[in-house]
């Protein structure tokens, strides 16, 4: 079991032992906080007294407290992965104890030892779900984002079109886009804007992203098709400064300051996030059509830098909150700001299209706070989050431009834009309003149940200040989804196994107007209703084996424009219904220890079978989306990790999916791609990440070297039954390969990084033409107070 | 068809990236065929990817692209002008490229240039020489451009702006819906439409063709020439508003059906109106009223076979969905030979009412025409006899349709 996962139990095994912490009669309180080796608290220890039933364990912030009768007692404190603590007290009358512990991590292989005994329950504890839990710590000093950390996982793969802040689609198992939701510390982050994409957040805001593959935990209350990315950013209960810079090629700067103050008592916190992010992206292409600007002749390919790609992204969050109160173990609101401004240099489908100017805005401002408290068995966690998005698509410029960097202006009464038909500066502004609530309340030592209610609305208006005739959004929409979960897990006494089953109810309404083609106003009101289940199992045929399975008939609704149009080509479909799925998965996990070698080995398949997929159909020079198609996808990944005396560590990952139309007819007609392989989505790719510490000790500090390769077979961009073989367009294979080292000294305080991506100097690219970046460098300096 | 707007860029530029990626065709030859006649099918499912292919016989069997054709990228428009068929794309992929058939039979790549946005009406000069396009922006006033391409270098050599017809005040503009050269005129008939690109009809009851000379294309119209004896001329998409005869007549049909696009429904008769050879006004003799000749239905779509006689699509109905013509729901067309002269109206025989959306101009062989016909369940090409208005069914396509079929 890896380090990340092990947190991911702990929380789990928080909920499941607080049946222990029932109370007695004539008792004084013993109180304390379990913390690790660098003073981070540690949820879910066990802490009892032994020979006794009579226990606790720690909440999310490491405390813990404990009823117990004066007299000798031996207080146990144990969790996975760490060595067990004993300590004998013997307790007076009328006395408050205050006992902190601070355990040691278990170097031997976990699981293994806590098969014995008592412990049995923690390990099988192991979540069911199909879950990757990536630690963002070990990244913090590299000069990654979330991106380029979520690529090394199996299964997902993420296709950009460029350099920073270029536009990107990330696939999960084969679903792609927004049939996979994303979220901050639970928090869905859908219709956020552009500034809070996670290609813009530096790893140093990041504790943990949990990858939930197509089956999502009910607590995570969303219309999730084909699974959920959630990022957490750490625990509210130490005090650190963490401040970052990143120098790279392309004029790429990339700041973050993040810093947190929470006083001795642990009863107040002060945190600020904080990112910078600019880059010229001005990289070269190395083959890109040149054609005149007077007539449109081709003048054959050139190589040339990208002129006009520049991206700057901005946020910073404050966030104040009170801790371990009577009524609250955390209470606290934060305010969010963020912007960004991305100039494009060609459309991302298009290479031929050439911009000089269009550009896109994005401001986000929120405001959200968050409640966790728990009562016994009882744990209760809440948010209320209101945003206000502004987007604005600036396509106003009179010139045209071509990959040379020539430019010529238009004659005065030509209205046509860089992209769109007419001149165009479009501002959309969204108002989102977002209330969740979950609880999980542990029945006995065998039976939990927990619930989960969540709401998400979005307006949206709009008005275009530049051409007269786009209509669009003049009259403002509303959405609201709303998704209630129940969830009842069950674990017998041997601990071998744990199911549990769980269900949905998916809530859509709004009240949609919109302009048809004769400018009449139209005025639409929604309901839909759908119901989703699902079931999660695990078993440990041998203490060394998990198996793992899960299923989920799981809902995506449609998004605001695909539902309401546009006002102009895109009629509004409110008979549109939503994307459904039936997402199994079925794994093993192996994990082992030989000598100095560890290892484990992890193998998934999975299979979506999805139906209804949302599709544009044109009719005449108008459209609108429809249910059209059904997709198949059956895959298997899998994952080796392989440590020796934790000097050098071996991740390879791979993945195969085969994606399959499984649309039979096309408006009646026989599909001719019924049962063909879906054209323009990787099926075989791979990743693998060496790192290596040479010594212990360079000059006083610590260095490591990690070697990052990366694979992606080579794919079709229309069907590969379908045309003769000579001509058929390709995005090629990519094999890339990364260079990072670091430097830390004073036990992590200063840290130096030098990143080279595409050592090679590769020509890669994730999408037909649409060339990205190649060699580049990076170096980081971090400063991390603890 | 192509709809380009903030918000699909929003979703295109953003978060999700679709299936439309732009191309440059490869110059690599198919299958080698001599005598085969080339077709452009678009085949079903997913992004209904289009493929030129050849093929000998297509009369039996099946038309498939099943390993072989060459690929295009998104939906395109097919014109041939002389030896060369040109494909024209749509702003995910805004080029268009040549093709022609080489010595060894092949279909090779001949050249590409391209536009800003699409090019929506197509002609070309009687030479053979010279492929007229238009480039037609679908708000404002501004000007429509008109491409005059090389056919054999596929080079642009000039782009002449023009209106044809534009008001501010009464809030109209032109819509093309052929390019049509004879002798030194160039004939541009169009509907008058909103410009707030809403595809309205305003005027729906005149039929409307600008004059212009010709090669030298001035940016400014000789004439509008106007009728009021029926709608205006032609149906978005379709290239053969105005076709000439073997005597040089022109004759031009107007729908005014909602199912093609019109709004409001004209409510003068579909028809069709002649513009005599050596002249430029319609003549003031002839009308063929279609509508009162088959008791109610209206010309979605005609070309001309030869002989005076035109091969049409008559909507039996006009009780479909706004733009249904153009879609799959309603299966209302019924084929006919027209007799231009004797304003007669001949059902072609053994084919099904059927519905089609968009056809490249017709290819006729020794008084043959081939035509791709789709119902509700199938899709079939037909050889149709123009003199005894016959149809024989040939082989069965593999996809949605085919939109051309042409001899290279």
């Amino acid at each position: 079991m890896s380090p990340q996962s092990r947190r991911f139990i702990l929380s789990v095994q928080a909920l499941l032992f607080a049946f222990l912490a029932s109370g007695q009669e004539n008792e004084i309180l013993i109180s304390g906080k379990v913390t690790d080796n660098d003073s981070s608290p540690l949820p879910g220890i066990t802490v009892y007294l032994e020979g006794t039933q009579n226990g606790t364990v720690t909440d999310v912030n490491g405390k813990y407290s404990l009823l117990v009768e004066p007299g000798e007692i031996q207080l146990v404190v144990r969790g996975l992965g760490f060595q067990p603590e004993r300590m004998k007290i013997s307790i007076s009358e009328n006395e408050q104890l205050k006992v902190n512990f601070v355990l040691q991590e278990d170097q031997t292989e976990l699981g293994e030892i806590q098969i014995t005994g008592k412990t049995d329950a923690q390990v099988l504890r192991e979540t069911a779900y199909k879950v990757d839990v990536l630690e963002a710590a070990k990244y913090q000093n590299l000069s990654v984002d979330l991106n380029q950390l979520l690529k090394g996982t199996a299964g997902l793969n993420i296709r950009e079109t460029g350099g920073l802040g270029s536009g990107f689609s990330l696939s999960l198992n084969g679903l792609t886009g927004n049939q996979v939701r994303y979220f901050i510390d639970g928090i869905p982050m859908e219709n956020f804007g552009s500034s809070l994409s996670l290609n813009n957040f530096p790893v140093n805001l990041i504790k943990n992203i949990e990858v939930y593959k197509g089956v999502v935990p009910v607590s995570l209350g969303a219309d999730a098709l084909g699974g959920a990315i959630n990022i957490t950013t750490g625990s509210r209960q130490i005090s650190f400064l963490d401040a970052a810079y990143t120098i790279g090629s392309f004029n790429t700067h990339r700041a973050s300051l993040n810093g947190q103050y929470t006083d001795s008592e642990k009863e107040f916190f002060l945190r600020l996030s904080s990112f910078f992010n600019h880059s010229d992206n001005d990289y070269r292409m190395q083959s890109v059509p040149l054609y005149d600007l007077e007539l449109g002749n081709f003048l054959g390919d050139i190589s040339t830098n990208r002129f006009h790609s520049e991206y700057t992204s901005g946020m910073a969050k404050l966030e104040v909150g009170l801790l371990n109160k009577r009524l609250a173990d955390e209470l606290s609101i934060g305010l969010t700001y963020s912007e960004n401004r991305n100039n494009f240099q060609h459309p991302d489908n298009n290479i031929k299209r050439v911009f000089g100017s269009f550009h896109t805005t994005n401001e986000t401002l929120m405001l959200s706070s968050i409640y966790r408290k728990k009562i016994g068995s009882l744990d209760l966690e809440s948010y209320i989050l209101g945003g206000k998005i502004q987007q604005r698509v600036v396509d106003t410029s009179s010139y045209k431009y071509n990959w040379a960097g020539g430019r010529i202006e238009r004659v005065e009464n030509d209205m046509k834009g860089e992209l769109n038909d007419r001149r165009s500066l479009l501002e959309l502004s969204d108002n989102i309003f977002r209330t969740s609530i979950t609880a999980e309340y542990d029945i006995d030592l065998n039976n939990r149940f927990s619930t989960n209610f969540s709401q998400n609305y979005l307006s949206r208006s709009g008005k275009d200040l530049v051409n007269e005739f786009n209509n669009s959004y003049s009259s403002p929409s509303h959405l609201n989804k709303m998704v209630a979960g129940g969830a009842y897990s069950f674990t017998p006494d041997s601990g071998k196994w744990e199911a549990s089953v769980f269900g949905k109810q998916y809530w859509y309404s709004g009240t949609i107007i919109s302009t048809d083609y004769l400018d009449n106003t139209l005025k639409n009101e929604l309901n839909l209703s759908n119901t989703g289940f699902g079931f999660t199992a695990t078993y440990w045929p041998i203490n060394k084996i998990q198996v793992k399975a899960s299923f989920e008939k799981a809902y995506r609704m449609p998004e605001s424009y695909e539902i309401l149009g546009d006002g102009i080509y895109v009629s509004p479909n409110p008979q549109l219904n939503p994307e459904k799925s039936y997402n199994g998965n079925l794994g093993a996990v192996y994990k082992n220890m030989v000598a100095d070698l560890k290892f484990n080995v992890e193998t998934n398949v999975f299979l979506r079978a999805s139906q209804n997929f949302i599709r544009f159909r044109p009719l005449g020079p108008f459209g609108q989306y429809e249910n059209l198609n059904n997709v198949r996808t059956e895959g298997i990944e899998t994952a080796v990790e392989l440590s020796f005396k934790d000097r050098i560590n071996l991740a390879v990952n791979g993945t195969w999916q085969n994606l399959t139309d499984q649309t039979k007819t096309d408006e009646g007609l026989p599909n001719v791609n019924y049962q063909s392989r879906i054209p323009n989505v990787p099926y075989l790719f791979g990743n693998a990440r060496l790192g290596f510490r040479p010594f212990q000790s360079v000059f006083g500090g610590n260095m490591q070297f990690y070697w990052n390769t990366r694979y992606v077979h080579e794919f079709f961009l229309t069907w590969e039954n379908l045309g003769s073989e000579a001509n058929k367009n390709v995005i090629p294979a990519q094999l890339t390969h990364d260079l990072e080292v670091e430097y830390s000294i004073m036990n992590g305080r200063y840290n130096l990084s030098l990143s080279i991506n595409n050592l090679t100097n590769e020509e890669v690219y994730d999408n037909f033409r649409i060339q990205k970046p190649g060699r580049a460098f990076y170096l980081k300096f971090r400063y991390l107070l603890r | 068809m192509k709809r380009l707007n903030s918000l699909l860029l929003l979703g295109a530029l953003g978060l999700f990236t679709t299936a439309c990626e732009s191309d440059d065709p490869i110059d690599q030859p198919t299958t080698p065929e001599d005598t085969g006649i080339t077709m452009a099918l678009k085949t079903t499912g997913g992004d209904e990817s289009e493929f030129i292919i050849i093929q000998e016989n297509i009369m039996e069997g099946e038309i498939t692209a099943q390993g072989t054709g060459i690929e295009q990228t998104g939906w395109r428009f097919y014109y041939p002008v002389g030896n060369t068929l040109f494909a024209s794309g749509y702003s995910e992929d805004n080029m268009a490229t040549a093709y022609v058939k080489n010595d060894e039979g092949e279909i090779v790549e001949s050249g590409k240039f391209t536009f800003e946005n699409a090019l929506e009406m197509f002609g070309h000069s009687n030479d053979g020489e010279t492929l007229l396009a238009m480039e037609i922006p679908r708000t404002g006033y501004g000007d429509r451009k008109l491409y005059f391409v090389d056919e054999n270098t596929v080079q642009v050599e000039k782009i002449v702006s023009t209106q044809i017809y534009a008001s501010e005040t009464e809030e109209k503009v032109a819509w093309p819906t052929a390019l049509e050269v004879r002798g030194n005129h160039l004939f541009i008939p169009f509907h008058k439409m909103d410009p707030q690109g809403h595809f309205t009809t305003p005027s729906p009851d005149s039929a409307f063709v600008a004059v212009y000379s010709f090669p030298d294309v001035e940016e400014e119209p000789i004439k509008i020439i106007s009728d009021p004896r029926t709608g205006n001329i032609g149906v978005n998409g379709a290239t053969t508003g105005l076709i000439e005869a073997d005597n040089g007549d022109l004759y031009s049909f107007s729908s005014g059906a909602v199912m093609a696009g019109f709004s409001p429904a004209s409510t003068k008769p579909s028809g069709i109106l002649m513009i005599p050879n050596g002249e430029t006004e319609f003549d003031p003799n002839y009308f063929f009223n279609v509508e009162k000749a088959t008791g109610g239905e209206k010309l979605f779509w005609f070309d001309y076979v030869g002989g005076d006689k035109a091969i049409a699509r008559l909507l039996t109905h006009d009780d479909g969905a706004a733009w249904g013509a153009f879609g799959r729901e309603t299966f209302n067309q019924r084929l006919v030979i027209l007799d231009l002269e004797a304003k007669t109206v001949t059902p072609v025989s053994n084919v099904p009412l059927h519905a089609k959306r968009y056809s490249s101009p017709v290819y006729v062989e020794d008084g043959k025409v081939y035509l791709s016909i789709e119902t509700a369940t199938e899709a079939f090409v037909y050889q149709v006899d123009v003199e005894s208005a016959t149809a024989t069914k040939g082989a069965e396509i593999q996809g949605k349709t085919i939109k051309g079929f042409f001899k290279l």
